[in-house]
């Protein structure tokens, strides 16, 4: 389709959008002499001098409970104790906390914690006065494990140096190097991030409203970093030191009808480390013996916002923000090899001076047309305008060979969007909502610079019957191109269309049906399809399907008493095109996942004797992904990748007296993983490629705990 | 530029149809809005006593639960916005007189006016009532997609409790799974945030009280809002990779996947969706690759992102290809 073609299309739709707005102005209602006045003349409300409330059990000092006790892992097993903070067997330290002392004129301190004995631990101190200000300082850490069964061969893995062994052997592929044996040792793939948040909010009887919010996240740890020397690699435990701080501060004014706020944010990022370096363990060319790769640099990003809302009337509300922002960089540069055999290309400047504007602008009105009409309008708009200074670099292809100098790329896009939205409701029980986007983006340096998206979807809420309500929503979305394949490269297949703007036609349907089956049990089903098609493409995502179903079941035994249970299904199914060369030996290769989730939970508010409460949560989640690539010629067809994850999570408390409880816990999770890419790769098993060797995942670990819990009654 | 004259012409569109709903919400004949209906009702009397009125009755063992609202924020009588430092329960319950009044032999008690079974006002003026208080939330409320769902603020939050369970990070996913069943099945997919383990809340990057944004996340953008807690990937780089400037869900499954890092696919597959060059970023991989045929380090293992680690950004000077 032409531009030309497009903007007449675009033309009508508005045209016959506009017309349909002003049809809906002429629908006549009743006069409305409800306005602004008469929704202000609220009711004046009872006089309470009287009001004394002597039975309303207010609760002044010390109340709450805290949790403390002791737990048993049963197994070794790094991934499940991913998050968790329960990866090592043996007993570990349990303890919770839920305190609130509060006094007659409001003023409070709570104290909140959960998993304080492990690594997983949160904390949060909250004071101040209730209706006046609030002080809170939350403290949260949250573990990271990768995996624990990796091997490497270098000295001070996980740090910014890492060196061979000292009779370490080069080979130029990994079977020659004779000492790898010898020289693995374990290095945990694991990081921390700790988080130390503080927040004042002041909240006086008055409009005035002003909160600070600090944040500050150390993330401290290692990861796999891929490190290479031309068509050789090694899996590297690459040091995590950072630290992201984050400030945001506002100020609003906050009326019956209408509010203004404006808020300043900050982000900043630290990195100990500027980069890793490491030693080569494969024969060099050209005497690349040693590398370096660059961290993430230290940044920071500034944003002002303002944002309001105005609440005319039930019949038009207003709400918007517009925010100016920007990143910045400037970091100083690594010298561009480390290669001493080789001319050091000189810099044209010490760093980047990297500076990127954003510009923000999201506006909504909404308006109930009739009692039966209602329309939204939506605009949003962002810009991201790269004003880094350009220069050309000469590059030193993985510290081996000086090529050519590349000129820097300042990416800068604009994202439009414009959204209507018509809510019509027909009946009592009939609702229908009508939706129309357009979505623009104009971007720089790329081979697509303006992409056009309009969406349309089609809406129907029904209660066909009573006790059934049925949603059901259809939608296409239709995206074109400016495509100039000129500018995809000399060596690089003309037939490519990158997916995230090629051009792209998807068709969606969505169905749910809410059905109480009784007056305490209720039943959801929902089924998704959807349908995408990239046109234009030869090369690269072709097409995707996806498939969701799904179960709900919920009842309601006693208002103590409750269940539920689920069961998902989903399957995405993808095809990508390809050719090994430019001109011929194309493939094609379909990837297809299969996932699985089922559920059920019991929870129990109060059991017989001296039982309180109890619970019981059972989940299943397992996947299939299955890649087959067809091309010229017999392959052996992949192994499938399977996961799969049960858990199954009880907990009960006894009374033992009148402050004291007895909690038992009980957790069992069974992991499974069939991963093909990973599986049975040992550290030399790739011939040019120096792994880490991670191993297949499989275990199942028990954790018990007992804690007793002590109540803080206020009495 | 096409695509400016394109954004004018969308503006100016949307200027006619902001004018068009602006004018006649304004000045124009329209009838009286469904949420309005309930607001005629003539309001019954507030109960002599106040909650003592109430808890005569409602103050048993069977209502017991009720009472956990003294231990939360809504029960502070010092502090006047709260419900018991003015109306107590009528300030959102409504006016009790007739509830709490006297009936007859074999006539069925009327019940409150709101938030109670078989209460007469209308999810929408029950939400107005939480709003006249929480004047804040309102900012965005009106027009949001739960407001336009319908959903009544007592669908998610709890006020009878001590501690809403909405606003402690290991307890509300749960609450927003109960509608978004589909996101509840992703989060449970083997890699993924830690959502399910307690350790992060939807809220973390969505705001649910009808937010501006995209996807109502809490920051303007996709990518501002994942550069909250992954600032190290915001750069600017000297290096970048235009996808991920645009938008980080090209390559990821935010709530969750069943490839590592939460990516969409996995490697060479992911990257060969938009790298088609000649030499080797073009050849499909096949299980000639596997360990049982000629291991290669293009498919096993980081595949691609063995050599071509940075593809965040680098800012190597010799980064270009994104392996430094």
């Amino acid at each position: 389709m032409t531009a030309s073609q497009r903007h007449r299309r675009f033309q009508v739709r508005a045209v016959a959008f506009i017309g349909f707005l002003l049809m809906g102005m002429s629908v006549s209602g009743q006069d409305r002499a409800t306005s602004q006045e008469e929704e202000e003349s609220e009711s004046t409300g009872p006089d309470t001098s009287e009001w004394i409330c002597e039975d309303c059990p207010f609760v002044y000092g010390l109340s709450g409970s805290v949790l403390l006790g002791a737990g048993y892992v049963s197994d070794d097993l790094f991934d499940f104790g991913n998050y968790r903070g329960l990866e090592q067997e043996g007993v570990y330290g349990a303890a919770g906390v839920d305190l609130r002392y509060r006094t007659e004129d409001a003023r409070y301190l709570d104290l909140y914690g959960e998993r304080l004995g492990l690594d997983s631990r949160t904390l949060s101190v909250e004071g101040g006065r209730q209706g006046s200000y609030s002080v809170s300082l939350d403290y949260d850490e949250t573990p990271y494990l990768d995996t624990s069964d990796t091997r490497t061969i270098f000295e001070g893995a996980g740090t910014a140096n890492q060196t061979l062994p000292a009779d370490w052997v080069r080979g130029g592929t990994t079977d020659e190097m004779t000492a790898l044996a010898g020289s693995l040792h374990g290095v945990d793939i694991r990081h921390k991030r700790k988080t130390l948040g503080l927040a004042l909010e002041v909240n006086r009887k008055s409009p005035w409203r002003y909160r600070v919010d600090v944040q500050q996240t150390r993330k401290e740890g290692n990861l796999i970093r891929g490190g290479s020397f031309i068509f050789r690699a090694a899996e590297l435990a690459s040091p995590v030191d950072y630290e992201t701080t984050r400030v945001e501060a506002a100020v609003g004014y906050v009326r019956d009808r209408w509010q203004l706020e404006a808020a300043y944010h900050l982000s900043r990022f630290d990195n100990d480390n500027r980069s890793v370096r490491w030693q080569n363990p494969f024969a060099g060319i050209n005497g690349a013996d040693l590398g370096e790769l660059a961290q993430p640099p230290e940044n920071q990003f500034h944003q002002f916002m303002l944002s309001g809302s105005w609440r005319y009337s039930k019949w038009l509300m207003l709400s918007g923000h517009v925010a100016v922002g920007r990143s910045e960089q400037d970091e100083q540069f690594l010298a561009p090899t480390l290669n001493t055999s080789l001319a050091n290309p000189s810099l044209p400047r010490s760093d980047l001076d990297g500076r990127v504007d954003t510009q923000i602008a999201n506006l909504r009105a909404t308006s109930n047309l009739t009692d039966r009409l209602r329309a939204k309008l939506q605009f949003r708009y962002d810009e991201r305008d790269n004003k880094t200074p350009v220069d050309s670099f000469v590059q030193v292809v993985s510290d081996t060979f000086v090529m050519d100098e590349r000129a820097y790329e300042p990416y800068s896009y604009e994202r439009t969007s414009m959204n209507a939205t018509l809510d019509y409701r027909v009946a009592s029980d009939l609702k229908v909502t009508a939706s129309a986007t357009h979505k623009g983006m104009e971007r720089s340096l790329q081979e697509v610079e303006n992409t056009d998206t309009n969406l349309y979807s089609f809406k129907i809420r029904a209660t066909p019957v009573s006790r059934l309500n049925v949603n059901v929503k259809a939608s296409r979305e239709e995206r074109n191109n400016d495509l100039d394949p000129a500018r995809l490269g000399p060596q690089v297949n003309p037939s490519l269309r990158r997916f995230h703007f090629a051009e792209k036609d998807r068709d969606a349907l969505r169905f749910v049906a809410d059905y109480a089956l009784r007056e305490n049990v209720a039943a959801s089903l929902f089924a998704e399809f959807a349908d995408e098609e990239f046109s234009d493409t030869e090369i690269g995502l072709s097409d995707g399907r996806a498939r969701s179903y799904g179960l709900d079941v919920s009842a309601t035994f006693s208002s103590d008493i409750t269940a539920h249970a689920f069961v998902a299904f989903e399957s995405l199914d993808a095809t990508i095109l390809g050719a090994d060369n430019i001109e011929d030996a194309p493939w094609e290769a379909r990837q297809s996942d299969d996932f699985r989730t089922a559920g059920i939970g019991l929870n129990f508010g109060d059991l017989p004797g001296k039982w309180v409460e109890g619970r019981l949560d059972f989940t299943y989640a397992s996947a299939d992904g299955d890649i087959e690539v067809q091309k010229r010629g017999s392959a052996p067809p992949f192994p499938t990748l399977e996961t799969s994850r049960m858990t199954l999570e009880a907990s009960a408390e006894r009374e033992l007296g009148e402050r004291l409880n007895l909690r038992f816990g009980y957790l069992v999770g069974k992991l499974t993983e069939d991963d093909f890419f990973r599986d049975d790769v040992a550290p030399d098993t790739v011939p040019t490629l120096l792994s880490l060797g991670q191993r297949p995942l499989d275990g199942t670990v028990h954790v018990f705990n007992v804690m007793l819990r002590y109540r803080f009654s206020a009495d | 530029m096409a695509n400016c004259r394109r954004f004018f012409e969308f503006a100016f569109a949307g200027v006619i149809l902001l004018a068009g709903v602006v004018g006649l919400a304004m000045f124009g004949p329209v009838g009286a809005a469904e949420e309005g209906e309930d607001d005629a009702e003539p309001l019954p009397a507030y109960t002599s006593d106040g909650a003592d009125s109430c808890l005569s009755c409602h103050g048993d063992e069977e209502s017991a639960h009720l009472m956990a609202i003294f231990e939360g924020p809504h029960g502070v009588e010092a502090d006047e916005r709260t419900p018991f430092g003015g109306n107590q329960c009528e300030a959102c319950h409504g006016p009790g007189g007739d509830h709490a009044g006297r009936v007859r032999f074999g006539q069925e008690r009327p019940p409150m006016p709101a938030f109670g079974p078989n209460s007469p006002w209308s999810q929408a003026r029950e939400n107005e009532t939480c709003l006249g208080c929480h004047r804040e939330q309102q900012h965005d409320w009106d027009g949001g997609v739960h407001e336009s769902q319908k959903l009544a603020c007592t669908d998610c939050h709890s006020v009878h409790t001590r501690r809403d369970p909405v606003t402690v990070t290991s307890s509300q996913p749960q609450v927003c799974m109960d509608c978004h069943v589909e996101q509840r099945a992703e989060v449970h997919r083997a890699y993924g945030h830690p959502i399910r383990f307690g350790e992060m809340a939807c809220t973390d990057c969505h705001e649910p009280h009808g937010g501006l944004n995209e996807a109502m996340l809490d920051s303007p953008t996709i990518n501002q809002n994942c550069f909250q807690c992954h600032a190290e990937m915001r750069g600017p780089f000297l290096w970048e990779h235009a996808p991920v400037t645009e938008d980080c869900t090209t390559c990821h499954q935010p709530h969750g996947s069943n490839n590592p890092d939460l990516l969409t696919r996995r490697a060479p597959l992911l990257c060969q969706q938009c790298h088609s060059r000649m030499g080797h970023p073009s050849i499909g991989r096949t299980g000639d690759d596997l360990p049982s045929g000629q291991p290669s380090n293009f498919l096993m293992s980081g595949s691609c992102l063995s050599c071509h680690s940075q593809v965040h950004g680098s800012n190597h000077p010799s980064g270009a290809i994104l392996n430094r």
